[in-house]
This record gives C-alpha cells, structure tokens and sequence, in this order.
C-alpha cells in the first residue's frame, strides 16, 4: 500500500520521520513547538480517477456533457430564463456499501441540474465506465443549496430591485461606491421555504418555487443584513418578509 | 511464581474495578451474552486493496505503533467524507477495517425566538464554506490540497483545506508492577480537521484516530456570533456588551454525523443495546447490586441516552484472538437535546441502509415518492441487517461576554471505542503480554 507519511510524526511525536520532519523536529526544537504545516501542492489527476478518488476535471466534463442530452438542453430553462438547465453539482455518486464488492464497482457521477422550466430537481447518473446515463431522477418540491451563478442572479435582482435600496445604501456607506453588480460582493445564501402562515403569502410557493435569502459581505469588507428580503429566482420575485 | 500477597491485592483491585460500572460489568458479559452466528467472511482475513489512489489515501504509524488509514474526498454539502477507515494495532498482521464510510450528515441551527432556522449541510453548501488554511494551524502536520468546484471563500478551486497531523494525548495508560516497575505510555493521535465558514459561523470539523483503537468526532463552532441575531427579547438573550442594551439571541446547534460501519471488511453488523440497573443493598449485601441486560436491536431504532445505557454495533465477519466478537461501543458526550423538531427528538438512531438516505434532515435525495425527509421518518420496523448509525449532538448556545471576538470553540461530538477489537490492550507492552484474563 502507498501512502503518506506526515512529517506530524516530527510535531507532537516523539519518534523520527521523513527528511521534512526531521527538519521540522529540528525547528520544533528550536522553539518549543511543533513546526508550522507543509502545504501540499494539489495532487496531479489523470484523465480518470480510481475508486472513491474525486471527480478530475475531465471526468467532470464528460459526463455533464453525456448527462446534458438534447432534449434537456432544449427544453430546459436556467436562472436567467435562457435555454438549458441550470447545472447545480456534479459529485461522485456515493458508493453503494450494500453491495460486497462495491470497491470494484464502476465510478459513477452524478449530475444535477434545476430546471426552472418546470422547477424540478433532475439528476442523471452517469456510470463513467460505459459513458452511459444508468439513471435519470425528477423531483418536485426538493431545493438543494445554491450554485454560485443563482446566488449572482438573486443578487442581481436584489439589486435592481427597488427593496434592494438598502442593500446600496449600505454598500455606499461601507465603500463610497455604487454597488452596480454582484461581482462587488461575496456571496452566500440559504434556501427559504415557506412554512404555515409565512406572510406575505405570496411566499407560499418557496418550496415549490426555488426561494432564497442573501448573506452578502463586500468584498474584503463588512456583511449587510438583508435577511428580510426573500428572492423567489422561479417567479424573478423579491419579496419583504412579515 | 507470584507472591500472594500481591496477587490477593491485584484480585481485589479487579474486582473494584468490576463494580465501578457499565463498562465494567458489559466487558463480563462480552463473551457469553453477544455471540451471533459467525459468517467467516473472506474480506475479514484477506486485507483489501485501499479504495482510492494515493493521493487521497492517508496512513499514518504513530509512534507507539498502530497505523490508521483511510481515504478521503469532498462533497459540496457535507464537506470532506472519509471512507474505507481501517485500525493496525501493534501485533495485528492486518488493517481491521472500521467504518465504510463517516460524514457529517446535518447541521442543524435553530434560533430561540423562531426568527429562523438554519440547515448548514442541506440549506447551503456546507462543503463550499471550506477554508484555506495558514501552515500554523496544522502544527507538525501536512495540508492537503482539496478541489472544491464552486468555493465560497478561496479565489482558488485547490483549497488548502484538510490538515492531517498528529498529537499527544497524555497517558494512554499507567500500572505500577508487582516488582515496583513502572509502565506507562503517552498516547499518540491522528487527526484530521477542516474549518468551514458558514456565514459568521466557522465550524472546526475534527476527526481523531487514537493509538487506541477509539475514533472521536467533534465539531467546534467558533468565528462570530450572528451580528443581526440580537434583541429576541429576556429570556431568549443574554446581554453582550456595556450594560443590558444588546442580547445576543441564544441558539441550538444540532449536529448530525452518518456512520457506516464496516467490521472486519462485511456491512453486516449487528446492534446491541446494553442496561444497567441498580437495586438497594438486601439480605445484609454491603452494597447496592447492579445487574445489566442485554437488549439485541434487530429493527430500526431511535435510541434516547440514559445513564448506564449504551450501545454497540457488532461484527458479523471477524473475531479477535480470545474469540470474542469484535464490535465498536458509541460512546456519547454531553448533549443538549433540542425537543423542537422530529429528527432532533433522540439521540441516536439505526437505520437500515438505503443508498438515498443520506442526510439526517432535509434530504435531498430520491427515495421515492412518500419516503420521508428526515432520519426519524425513515425508522419504520425494517429489520436491520446493514445498520446505519446517525448521531445526533445538541449544544444550546446562551453567548457570553467572552464570546466577543473571536468567538472560543465551543465543541460538541463523540466517540466511538473499541470493544474487544483486539484480545489485549493493543498497546500492552511485552512484558505484560501474558496478562490476559483471569491470569494468575
């Protein structure tokens, strides 16, 4: 079996290690503590990984390219209303432990998209052996977290929104500068759905409709509450909350 | 050849110990009450090719001899997953394979005045959150380089995210010998952490290998206290800053870990739960008694903590040298048990393994149409041959002055413990090996 040696034995242990650790034990000494990590460079990926090993980018391609098929690609619909789905993840499948021999099972991803055609979660599995789409899911009424470009357009129409007034006002105040594009923010968010009695009730179909809520930061700079305010990215809505 | 005297002292120091407690009285009934049909596997004896590449594999001998390995990746919601986790004692010719698979499965945060709710793991991409870290945070260790697609704080897809490293943690035991011989030896741990911002929250996700056989997952939550989250009103507040202006809205954190275990290198395990219970001193007894019994879990369950209550999950494939059934205890902290929400309601639940369940609230997954949400929903009488473990940890934040700025972790987590993994302590030393059982 390969595998990595730390250079922690160097840190906290007593015991002798790589080359690196022995010069890290050697500074530990120096100073009484244990020397600061070695950053390891992203590992190199092949074309295809092995077993469990992340998608690598080519793998991650390929099968959102299989997954797309024409007719998703026709008559899908994106954040921004154009044509396609919007892709949300593509995450290796989780193995199937059931199976006794699932360490020899294929490599399979799974690809999500959101279509806000008819607001439904679609996921295809692609086994990445065969190239082939082994399983196609459609749910309603199910909203993973947001992708980053949904996050960029329910800012956007925050935004342009006259209830996103306060969002620029602040953004001025922080920076002396008009906040014109989401590109100006760090951007994080979580899903809103509507629970019994949610006011207003035009909130009512969050849940159904794909809704959330901001929590946006200048960049390198202060956060700006704008949790009162719901983004419905199905009906291109902002609405206040209460 | 032993002197008596000595002997009769190491005897009724035994027998102390025996009386201190559950754990005591279950190691008696390890043998005899827990000894389900044996399905030699072969995965048990011939030890498995690791399931990922090197480059995600980690393997670490500490110093005192026992080697961990496992493999890792990184999933958007739950953050990095580690799977295929294998324990080497000293003096085991091969890994014992522990767990198929452990994650995070929900962080659920829900603010005393109902204002909100958060679902860091379901709601927002929990994974996303992670962090670069700075080399001083991973002392001794090594930072591994994490591929995120869509990262919410690194200009970088390679985050420079997981430390690996490792730690004393004092004694790992201590025995003064009969001829005045001192043993005792520090224990070495590996561990694992990232740190993952969600919003001003910062949650420390840490995974601890001990040289002992024990697994500890804890998750500590430090960065800000919500900025926005003050004045929910007296009693549902505690006043930060000068005087009683601002109140700080107290807040649960309901944290959720999905464990799959696979003992011996087989997913079939079995759950048992164990009871003590004590009665008053009779018939002239010096003490009160302590019986404990044996409650074999063979269908889905959501289990409540109580004193002297435990459980553990069971190998099927693989037994160590003294012929016992090896099994892994659940060994749970403190918690705060939040009433509020079905799936928060219990602290542990056995699930029977379905593929698409895979987070403890709000998952996303297709089940089908009418299959629940929520883990408690999916607890409906199937008999349990592949037991999945959820726990759950609650931690009711009241915030304190000293919470300003930045906030202390404050952890919340637990363990699981070997439980006749190994015939011996694993890290017994040579001298004392012949010392197993009732000896001498």
């Amino acid at each position: 079996m390969v595998g990595i040696t730390l250079p922690g034995t160097a840190g906290a242990d007593d015991s002798g290690g790589t080359k690196a650790g022995q010069a890290a034990q050697q500074a530990a000494q120096a100073n009484g503590a244990p020397a600061p990590g070695v950053v390891e460079q992203a590992p190199a990926e092949g074309e295809k990984g092995k077993g469990l090993d992340p998608l690598t980018d080519d793998e991650t391609k390929r099968v959102e390219k299989i997954a797309l098929n024409q007719q998703l690609l026709n008559t899908g619909e994106n954040v921004k209303g154009a044509r396609g789905p919007q892709r949300l993840t593509v995450e290796l499948t989780e193995p199937d432990t059931d199976q006794p021999d699932s360490a020899n099972a294929p490599r399979r991803a799974d690809v999500t998209f959101y279509d806000y055609r008819n607001d439904s979660v679609v996921t295809k599995t692609v086994n990445l052996d065969t190239g082939k789409v082994e399983e196609t899911s459609t749910q309603h009424g199910v909203q993973p977290p947001l992708g980053v470009a949904e996050q960029s357009e329910a800012a956007r129409l925050l935004i342009a929104d006259p209830l996103g007034a306060g969002l620029k006002a602040d953004y001025k105040d922080a920076t002396g500068k008009e906040l014109t594009s989401p590109d100006q923010l760090t951007l994080t968010s979580m899903v809103f759905r509507a629970t019994p009695g949610v006011q207003p009730a035009e909130l009512g179909k969050c849940g159904e409709h794909r809704c959330t809520r901001l929590f946006p930061k200048v960049k390198n700079g202060a956060w700006i509450d704008t949790r009162d305010f719901v983004i419905d990215l199905s009906s291109r809505k902002v609405v206040k909350l209460g | 050849m032993h002197v008596n005297r000595d002997s009769r002292a190491r005897r009724s120091a035994l027998r102390r110990r025996a009386m201190v407690g559950p754990l005591a009285v279950g190691l008696a009934l390890g043998g005899t009450a827990a000894a389900p049909a044996f399905a030699q596997h072969k995965e048990a004896t011939a030890a498995a090719a690791p399931q990922c590449s090197a480059a995600y594999q980690i393997e670490q001998k500490l110093s005192t001899g026992t080697t961990w390995r496992m493999c890792w990746r990184f999933e958007s919601r739950s953050g990095v997953i580690l799977d295929d986790i294998s324990y080497q004692p000293p003096g085991e010719s091969q890994p014992i394979k522990v767990l198929n698979s452990a994650k995070l499965a929900q962080i659920d945060v829900p603010y005393d005045d109902g204002s909100v709710e958060y679902n860091d793991v379901t709601d927002y991409n929990f994974g996303n959150g992670l962090l670069n870290l700075t080399p001083a945070e991973c002392p001794g260790g090594t930072i591994k380089s994490v591929k995120v697609a869509e990262p919410f704080y690194s200009e970088s897809q390679n985050v420079k995210g997981l430390c690996a490293t490792t730690r004393s943690r004092g004694h790992a035991y201590h025995l003064l010998s009969d001829t005045n011989k001192t043993y005792q030896a520090q224990g070495k741990d590996l561990l694992l952490y990232t740190v993952n911002k969600v919003g001003w929250y910062e949650y420390i996700t840490e995974w601890r290998f001990q040289d002992d056989g024990t697994m500890s997952m804890n998750a500590g939550a430090t960065g800000s206290l919500s900025p926005d989250d003050y004045d929910a009103g007296d009693g549902r507040g505690w006043p930060l800053g000068k005087g009683a202006k601002a109140y700080a809205t107290s807040h649960s954190h309901n944290v959720f870990w999905r464990l799959d275990f696979g003992l011996d290198g087989s997913s079939k395990t079995k759950v048992e739960q164990y009871d003590s219970k004590v009665s008053a001193p009779v018939n002239g007894q010096q003490a009160p008694t302590n019986k404990t019994t044996l409650t074999k879990v063979t269908k889905e369950l959501a289990g409540d903590a109580k004193d002297m209550r435990w459980w553990r999950v069971v190998s099927t494939a693989g037994k160590n040298k003294d012929d016992h059934p090896r099994s892994y205890e659940i060994v749970q902290g403190p918690t705060a048990k939040y009433p509020g929400r079905s799936f928060t309601k219990h602290d542990v639940y056995f699930t029977e393994y379905n593929k698409c369940e895979q987070y403890a609230s709000g998952n996303p997954l297709n089940c089908g149409a009418g299959h629940g949400k929520s883990v408690d929903t999916w607890v409906n009488g199937q008999t349990l041959t592949h037991p999945i473990v959820w726990v759950n940890v609650g931690f009711h934040h009241i915030a304190r002055d000293e919470d300003q700025q930045p906030m202390p972790v404050h952890w919340q987590g637990f363990s699981i413990a070997p439980r006749d993994v190994t015939a011996m302590n694993p890290l017994t030393p040579a001298a004392l090996a012949g010392q197993n059982g009732h000896w001498h």
